[in-house]
């Protein structure tokens, strides 16, 4: 009966083809109780992108994930409306609607419907500073949503609980699946130094894919390739503050949550597809580029040198037994970097339905957003540039 | 009280040397003055000062407590050090590390933003990405004190790579506004 119930609850709602999920892609986990719908993904695009979502008119989810940048916003750690400093990097959205885990820390058992409020009504940090109230007042005094709210909820008035079930139908429809690696996946070659680097990646040596396997690089897998579980989470030796394995304190990891030493510097392994274009990479952003990223790995974790947190990451007790450092010449380590970008998926990056509806600024101050095929800034005026 | 406040007249002699632009040319004299009027025409618009709220202010930071900051010692560990021109701190001690350059990141949380750094007159510093718009200027903020002022434009929100050369001082007053 629970698993009759179970498969009730996780019953794909999404029609494929409407959504353009790749072929090679598993059906997504769609709440029963909030499929995809145009009407509703739609009116999550303009959510999505509102900068009256913030309380001073600077934030959107969107600015904070921009498409560009693979869903993520550049920021080593991302800065609030009240300039709060988040104590990690930001997560990309794409394929948000295969992950069972979001966040970095492990173990939030949250819907995308939940997830999304943090940034939206949290206040430790303040991310985007909003109240219930405030969002339902900015919402309500923009003629732009009845419409939409009725066509995607048959009731015009606005709720909470209506434009966060929006909001994650808008994410669930980022879909990137149209790499060259997912090319590869379906038979055509990589480019040599690609494919040499995918034999690395997937290989004994380096034992990138123990971590960062399955189809979403984001899974753990034995010796022979398997996925064993969904999401994985590893202390992967970037820090080792006070030399028995601790991080730093602004963010600890699942011993946060658990209060257990071996789980200091635990985060959840994420997604490598698209990474090229989400750095700063590492749960806090402190890891500048791939190279140093490749680095640390070949290292057999961090060392940090200088800074308010140096530490040997290498000797970090905690650290995950798959992070025991490999021999990469420069070749190598070109060919590694040749495929974590070949999982970029570019197509993702001018997909007018990831785009936001709303003018860019510059088009706003000339005037003439009327010639343009964008809406002008729907925030209210006192919050304008 | 900072020993800057109380320089004997020989370092007052230098410090004066020290009050003309950092990157005025020496080579062409003709030159060298063509050039300083034209930037001295570009910076009428840009206040400095006694007339300047933000030069004031850092001027009034001079004997304030600062928050120890310890720099990266590369590139790469740049992200260990964090600044955010924020009006909440102002004021840093930037610790370079003993093996020369030294790494900071700014987080600029808004687009088409100005920065004003304030810092000991000895330290050089560069931002990639982002457009000096005085260039280096010693003495512009307090005429009395060795204190450099300089000023960044950011067209972008983001995080940027603060980096001071292995001349500067070891240990560095800073001060950081955001002029919005």
């Amino acid at each position: 009966m629970i698993s009759l119930l179970l498969a009730c609850a996780s019953e794909p709602t999404l029609d494929r083809d409407l959504w353009g999920v790749p072929e090679h892609f598993p059906d997504p986990a769609v709440p029963q109780d909030n499929p995809l719908t145009p009407a509703r993904v739609e009116l999550g695009r303009y959510l999505f992108y509102d900068f009256g979502l913030s309380d001073t008119g600077t934030r959107s989810c969107g600015i904070c994930h921009e498409t560009a940048k693979g869903f993520t916003d550049g920021f080593v750690r991302a800065v609030g409306t009240h300039n709060d400093i988040h104590p990690r990097n930001t997560l990309s959205v794409i394929n948000a609607a295969w992950r069972g885990e979001l966040g970095w820390v492990p173990g939030s058992n949250l819907t995308l419907e939940q997830q999304l409020l943090i940034p939206l009504l949290g206040e430790h940090p303040i991310e985007m500073g909003m109240s219930e109230a405030l969002l339902l007042e900015r919402i309500n005094d923009n003629p732009l949503y009845p419409p939409l709210f009725e066509q995607a909820f048959g009731d015009a008035e606005p709720t909470l609980e209506h434009a966060a079930m929006a909001i994650a139908g808008f994410e669930r429809s980022i879909i990137g699946g149209r790499s060259p690696y997912d090319a590869w996946l379906q038979g055509t070659p990589l480019p040599e130094d690609a494919e040499r680097g995918r034999a690395l990646f997937f290989g004994e040596e380096t034992q990138c894919s123990r971590c960062h396997g399955g189809l979403f690089l984001d899974s753990p897998t034995n010796q022979w390739g398997q996925v064993t579980a969904k999401h994985g989470a590893f202390n992967t030796g970037l820090y080792n503050v006070d030399g028995e394995g601790a991080y730093p304190e602004t963010a600890p990891g699942l011993i946060a949550k658990t209060g257990r030493a071996r789980d200091s510097g635990v985060f959840r392994t994420p997604s490598l597809r698209n990474v090229a274009l989400t750095g700063p990479w590492g749960h806090d952003g402190s890891v500048g580029s791939l190279q140093d990223m490749l680095d640390s790995y070949a290292r057999g974790g961090r060392l940090v040198s200088s800074g308010a947190n140096p530490g040997d990451g290498a000797t970090n007790p905690h650290k995950s037994k798959h992070i025991q450092g490999f021999d990469l010449s420069e070749a190598q380590a070109q060919d590694l970097l040749a495929f974590l970008d070949a999982l970029t998926d570019e197509s993702l990056l001018e997909d007018a339905r990831y785009q936001s509806p709303f003018c860019p600024f510059d088009i706003n101050d000339t005037g003439t957003p009327a010639e343009a095929d964008c809406i002008p800034d729907s925030r209210p005026p006192e919050l304008l540039p | 009280m900072r020993n800057i406040l109380t320089l004997s007249a020989a370092a007052a002699l230098l410090t004066l040397a020290a009050c003309t632009p950092a990157d005025a040319p020496v080579e062409d004299p003709i030159q060298e003055q063509e050039e300083e009027e034209i930037e001295e025409v570009e910076r009428r618009d840009l206040p400095e000062g006694i007339d300047d709220a933000f030069s004031q202010q850092a001027c009034g930071l001079l004997d304030q407590a600062t928050t120890e900051l310890l720099a990266g010692a590369s590139e790469s560990e740049a992200g260990q050090a964090l600044i955010v021109p924020d009006g909440k701190t102002d004021l840093y001690e930037i610790v370079l590390p003993e093996t020369g350059e030294g790494f900071v990141t700014v987080e600029i949380p808004d687009w088409m933003t100005t920065v004003r750094f304030f810092a000991d007159e000895n330290a050089n510093y560069s931002i990639e990405d982002a457009d000096e718009l005085t260039g280096l200027r010693q003495c512009g903020a307090c005429p009395d004190e060795p204190i450099s002022d300089n000023r960044y434009a950011f067209h972008e929100w983001g995080s940027y790579t603060l980096t001071f050369d292995a001349e500067s001082p070891r240990r560095i007053w800073f001060a950081v506004f955001s002029e919005g």
